[in-house]
């Protein structure tokens, strides 16, 4: 990994030899996990995690990944129990906490927070969630299990479907498996439809023509990959939420019209999205996709902190 | 009598889209301008295209800043700086590559709406100009 990359705030910060290079390190990452040892890579390193917004799975693989590479972590994941509640501004508490710390990981409401954050520190900042705009770390562990099970992105037909407005994963993987030669076909509630900017740059930078639609079984049967989304109810009016909530559902009818070796994901949490009796099925492999953000989330703080 | 719409010293705006005379005249007002004598001309005839607007304003001179965000709004504009009469200065306002603070960002989401950071943007086209938030990334049209 070159040293210029100082801080992870967005996918296309990567080349796609920096991409590769790190799903390298996370494998090697996998095999220190798999020996079940203890390892000192970060020893003397601290991890900050400030989560202005819930988190579970971010917040706690981040963590657990810092833990296993031997460092330590702070941080807050409810900014009413600090200094936010008083009205300290963003700046101020980055400026703060990269003096208590090695890397800062950063889940913010507002777009565009972890650019604005690296202005004000001197330690790496990890965007781990900037409002609606993108969650590179979720992409990053997406295109690793995507690899793993498909060992290409190049022609591969990847249906992204849900809330494509608001839902931040999607804007990172949409634009990622862009560049990486993926077809993609974009189903959405009409309302909820991926923003102008994301097919801008689809369209004018990467010479990519993603398949707009509204019916999730229109093309769930040329899918290799299935990516469903929540509705994020947190980013919509109430009244708005009940009229998008329940749009997509995925269960075992719609399953059957699925290939067989097509794979099923979810960024996680979902809200009915996907019915549990999928659970079941070997192509859901959802649990397995948010526990490889722990190798991929190691692979990126110790690429970060130069340590590997 | 002097004909009122020569000005002596001031700035005249001129090559403006016809229509783009009194938004032009009403930016000035929020950015620039307070009591100064202003003119504003519509659908003047042009050399340059079938009709333009056209600004002129007394004992005035324009600041770079809102010469480059005019010329956002409209990519042929001219400035004319008069003293005694004269013609001082004449500018054709080059769009920038990148702009910083010229427009708050207009995706209320953004967080250089809060706390006070300042907006920069990249600018991905010259005609129509189109801006692209440096830190949300959502792109648009300025007006």
């Amino acid at each position: 990994m070159p040293e210029s990359l100082k801080s992870f705030i967005n996918i296309s910060d990567l080349t796609e030899k920096q991409l590769y290079d790190l799903f390298d390190i996370a494998d090697s990452m996998q095999e220190i996990l798999d020996k079940k040892e203890p390892c000192d890579i970060c020893k003397g390193k601290i991890l900050a995690t400030l989560f202005y917004e819930p988190s579970t799975r971010t917040r706690l693989s981040f963590e657990c990944a810092m833990l296993r590479l031997g460092g330590k972590v702070l941080g807050f994941s409810d900014a009413s129990g600090s200094s936010v509640s008083k009205g300290e501004s963003l700046a101020d508490t980055i400026r703060t906490v990269a003096g208590y710390s090695d890397v800062i990981t950063l889940r913010h409401p507002h777009e565009g927070s972890a650019r604005v954050a690296t202005l004000y520190s001197h330690v790496p900042i990890i965007n781990a969630g900037d409002g609606g705009h993108q969650h590179p770390t979720q992409c990053l562990l997406d295109l690793y299990t995507i690899l793993k099970k498909k060992n290409t992105f190049a022609g591969l037909n990847v249906m992204i479907s849900g809330d494509l407005k608001f839902g931040r994963t999607t804007h990172s993987l949409a634009i990622a498996l862009g560049r990486l030669g993926a077809n993609l076909y974009f189903a959405s509630p009409p309302g909820l439809e991926m923003p102008d900017y994301i097919i801008h740059q689809l369209e004018s930078d990467l010479h990519v023509q993603p398949i707009i639609f509204h019916d999730l079984r229109e093309h769930i049967g040329i899918a290799d990959v299935v990516y469903m989304t929540r509705v994020q109810r947190e980013r919509l009016g109430e009244m708005e939420y009940l009229k998008y909530r329940g749009s997509y559902v995925l269960g075992n009818e719609t399953l059957h019209e699925t290939k067989s070796d097509a794979i099923i994901l979810h960024p996680l949490p979902r809200v009915g999205e996907i019915k549990p009796e999928v659970d079941a099925d070997p192509r859901a492999i959802y649990f397995e996709q948010a526990y490889n953000g722990v190798p991929v989330r190691m692979a990126l703080i110790a690429t970060l902190l130069g340590v590997i | 009598m002097k004909s009122m719409h020569i000005i002596h010293n001031g700035t005249v705006i001129d090559h403006l889209p016809p229509g783009m005379g009194i938004r032009c005249f009403e930016l000035l007002q929020k950015r620039n301008i307070g009591t100064e004598a202003t003119i504003v001309f519509m659908n003047m005839p042009s050399s340059k295209c079938a009709t333009k607007d056209m600004v002129k304003i007394q004992d005035f001179r324009l600041d770079e800043e809102t010469a480059t965000y005019l010329s956002m709004l409209a990519p042929e504009v001219t400035i004319n700086i008069i003293e005694n009469g004269d013609i001082v200065k004449k500018i054709k306002p080059q769009i920038p590559d990148e702009v910083q603070s010229i427009v708050p960002c207009i995706n209320s989401r953004c967080i250089t709406n809060t706390e006070g950071y300042t907006s920069e943007f990249f600018v991905t086209s010259k005609n129509p100009v189109r801006l692209k938030c440096k830190y949300c990334e959502f792109e648009f049209k300025p007006e």
